[in-house]
């Protein structure tokens, strides 16, 4: 890690600001800092577009502009949190962003709808599984309705808080921490089958 | 449905051997209350969750050929800058030609004059192109090809202020 501080600044003003070096070159233009960097964290941001949108070709898609955003704004990253934590909000933004176009904006209608609809609450709506066959969770969230899945996955997998997630998803604390349970719950039932 | 409840269901409701009814109650009580809610929340789900999922492998040469491609300059600037380099090349060479020829010193103030006239409409497209690209900057602050035209733009008008330096004196 490489202190941005100069060593004699005063310590009223001396923020411990580190960048990581190849973050550092990858601002400056890189290509292959950035390919660096795109190969450290993109499984974990495949990870997080696969769970959310349960689509594995639309996760390819939706990888894409995570990093395309994330060269796009890479030189506004100074350091107040550690990149990873940047570029995965940056990249939960991305996925989320309910501007985009085809089926990345048909994703962001059915996490919608899916809070619109009140009575989904009470009504499992989890895709059929074949009968007999038994689930491991990966499948078992894929097959979670999108709203229940994308509360699911910020929360226990991203470790996001409900608050966060309300705000990026445009819901109450309360109906985040509904749908965590909903999806728990409906988890349960998939994976006791 | 109170915390009583919830201590009471707790190991059925974790066990799954709660009634359907009973379990969406304790939920919808746990979901509103401080005490109850982490509680159920931190209860563990069978198997675990991998961090990270290996991608397509073609899809890196597609996300870096995605970035190359907006890497590239607009067309209008970059026909700006292009104009302004072989310019500036050519002046360099109008102020070096009477020396090297040995030409009189009429010659010679008649060629840096006109090198000097071509030098200043060089800096009026070198202003012109870099108002181009502050505009389009303010539209998009973080735009890297932008950023880098603007640097190429300022390092010609700090070679094309040398050559004219170089000449008046």
């Amino acid at each position: 890690m490489l202190a941005t501080t100069a060593p004699d600044s005063p310590p009223s003003r001396a923020l411990e600001v580190s960048i990581d070096p190849t973050v550092l070159a990858a601002q400056r233009g890189d290509d292959l800092a950035f390919a660096a960097l795109y190969d450290q964290h993109v499984g974990r941001v495949f990870a997080l577009c696969l769970r959310l949108s349960a689509d594995s070709v639309l996760a390819a898609e939706l990888v894409q502009d995570v990093f395309v955003r994330v060269w796009e704004r890479i030189g506004s990253y100074r350091g107040e949190s550690a990149f990873s934590t940047w570029l995965h909000r940056l990249a939960v933004n991305t996925v989320l962003d309910g501007a985009r176009q085809g089926r990345r904006r048909r994703l962001r209608v059915a996490i919608a709808a899916d809070f619109a609809d009140v009575t989904l609450l009470d009504e499992p709506a989890t895709r059929d599984a074949e009968p007999g066959v038994g689930l491991d969770l990966e499948n078992a969230v894929a097959r979670l309705p999108a709203g229940a899945r994308a509360v699911f996955v910020l929360y226990d997998v991203e470790g996001f808080s409900h608050a966060e997630i309300a705000a990026m998803l445009g819901i109450a604390e309360g109906t985040s921490k509904a749908h965590l349970f909903r999806a728990r719950r409906l988890l349960r039932g998939m994976l006791d089958r | 449905m109170t915390c009583a409840d919830t201590d009471r269901h707790f190991d059925e409701w974790l066990a799954g051997t709660l009634s359907e009814s009973d379990a969406r109650a304790l939920e919808a009580h746990a979901a509103g209350c401080d005490a109850c809610g982490p509680r159920l929340d931190q209860a563990s789900l069978p198997g675990t969750l991998p961090t990270e999922i290996a991608p397509p492998a073609t899809l890196r040469h597609e996300v870096l050929a995605a970035i190359a491609q907006r890497r590239r300059p607009h067309r209008r600037t970059r026909w700006l800058i292009s104009a302004s380099g072989i310019a500036a090349v050519l002046a360099f060479a109008l102020l070096q030609q009477p020396r090297q020829k040995h030409a009189s010193d009429r010659d010679n103030g008649a060629a840096i004059l006109y090198a000097m006239d071509r030098a200043r409409a060089e800096f009026e497209k070198l202003d012109a192109a870099e108002a181009e690209v502050a505009v389009a900057l303010r539209a998009t602050p973080e735009d890297r090809s932008l950023l880098r035209s603007l640097e190429d733009l300022r390092r010609q008008r700090a070679q094309l202020q040398k050559l004219v330096r170089e000449a008046a004196s």
